[in-house]
């Protein structure tokens, strides 16, 4: 007598067996059409919701993608005012002054004037830190200038050949012999480089890549793209199994 | 020796339309200022920005003016104005010349955006020659935009609009 030899078939899953796997399945992708679906949107009105306009500044979001000031904040006193910078972002008291600018060289008060020479600009803002006017060569900005600073109440550039003492309205700079205190750079309240610091940071990580690295899945590190991918491999396997019960539902009926 | 020289000229004609197109300083304004009055520039003048004017430069800028203080030159019924204005992120300098009422000339100075450099060319900078403004700060004419560069066209126009009205502005006071 032969030993009985067992035959193994595969048979296609049972009704019951498949709308079981397709409520399971159904339910962990549930979390994730939530959540695609959520950013996705949001994500297609970026521009009307000005989320690439807008900038995270949760610290923990900042250290998690890593960014930080590229060096030391630097900083001058003009008067009782700080004016500061970190990469092209200028600051006045910590409050960031608009636009990007050259390398920040020195700053003075001159009245209810400050002045900052960034590259080969002046800076004038007001004493609130409003931004009167922007300065250069053809405005008659002796160029290039190195230093600012201070003598008799009036500013004195310091080129490669000259120092050059300002009038009133900034327009005509000639030559002198007075000697300036020269603006130098100094260590402002820990206050205020926090601030420039935070702001900084915060200028870095857009809402609309944070939104966009959430949706891909990247925001999770190394495997979030592959868990996104995961969920997109169930909702396909979703669309199959409920394509199948639906259709073997309806021929049962017949 | 006699190919020494179209040999020596290579690599500048190889790396010239690369030079042309990359983003940059094309003139420094002081250069264009200069031009712009025949080689002997006029001092330059200020116009002070109150709360009326900043309204009106707001209402052509589309948003508030940078600062309260602006410098141009002006001889007789020609002013020369540098101006600056965000394309997409970062700003486009512009040298506008404006001789009796009308744009005679303008200068893409300095683009620092990554895309949209196309504005700086004459074909797109020459529509704005003999342009002036409509009782609704608007342009006499119609400029042709530039497809990639859409939003520099617009700073552009802008630019050019703003100069007309501070011309109109600083010829009657």
């Amino acid at each position: 007598m032969s030993p009985r030899r067992r035959v193994f078939r595969l048979r296609p899953p049972t009704l019951k067996a498949l709308g079981i796997w397709h409520r399971r399945i159904g339910l962990t992708a549930a979390l994730f059409i939530v959540f695609l679906s959520v950013t996705g949107v949001l994500l297609n009105h970026s521009d009307t919701l000005g989320l690439d306009r807008r900038h995270a500044q949760s610290e923990g979001l900042l250290d998690w993608y890593g960014i930080d000031v590229p060096a030391p904040p630097i900083a001058f006193a003009a008067d009782v005012d700080w004016i500061g910078q970190i990469g092209e972002h200028v600051y006045f008291n910590g409050a960031p002054v608009a636009g990007r600018h050259a390398a920040l060289k020195g700053a003075v008060a001159v009245g209810d004037y400050r002045l900052a020479l960034v590259g080969d600009r002046l800076l004038v803002l007001d004493g609130s830190g409003a931004r009167i006017e922007t300065l250069g060569p053809e405005h008659g900005l002796p160029a290039p200038a190195e230093a600012i600073g201070l003598a008799e109440g009036r500013p004195v550039l310091r080129t490669d050949r000259a120092r050059l003492r300002g009038d009133a309205d900034l327009a005509r700079w000639r030559p002198t012999r007075a000697d300036p205190v020269w603006s130098a750079a100094a260590t402002p309240p820990a206050a205020l480089r926090a601030a420039m610091i935070r702001h900084y940071r915060g200028q870095g990580l857009s809402w609309e890549r944070v939104l966009l690295d959430l949706h891909s899945g990247r925001l999770f590190g190394r495997w979030g793209p592959w868990l996104m991918d995961l969920a997109a491999l169930a909702f396909l396997v979703l669309a199959a199994t409920g394509t199948w019960i639906w259709s073997r539902r309806r021929n049962d009926r017949k | 020796m006699r190919f020494a020289l179209p040999i020596l000229l290579i690599p500048g004609w190889l790396f010239a339309p690369a030079a042309a197109a990359a983003p940059g300083v094309y003139q420094p304004p002081a250069a264009f200022v200069r031009e712009a009055f025949g080689g002997n520039a006029p001092a330059p003048k200020t116009l002070w920005i109150d709360d009326a004017l900043a309204r009106e430069i707001g209402a052509i800028l589309g948003h508030p003016p940078d600062g309260r203080r602006l410098r141009y030159w002006r001889r007789g019924a020609r002013t020369a104005w540098v101006l600056d204005e965000i394309g997409k992120e970062r700003p486009i300098t512009v040298g506008i010349v404006v001789d009796a009422g009308r744009i005679e000339r303008v200068q893409v100075l300095a683009f620092r955006e990554s895309r949209g450099w196309e504005v700086r060319h004459p074909f797109f900078t020459d529509q704005f020659r003999a342009a002036t403004l409509t009782g609704k700060h608007e342009l006499d004419r119609d400029i042709d935009g530039i497809s990639g560069a859409t939003l520099s066209v617009r700073a552009l126009t802008r630019l050019a609009r703003l100069a007309l009205f501070l011309d109109a502005r600083v010829n009657a006071s």
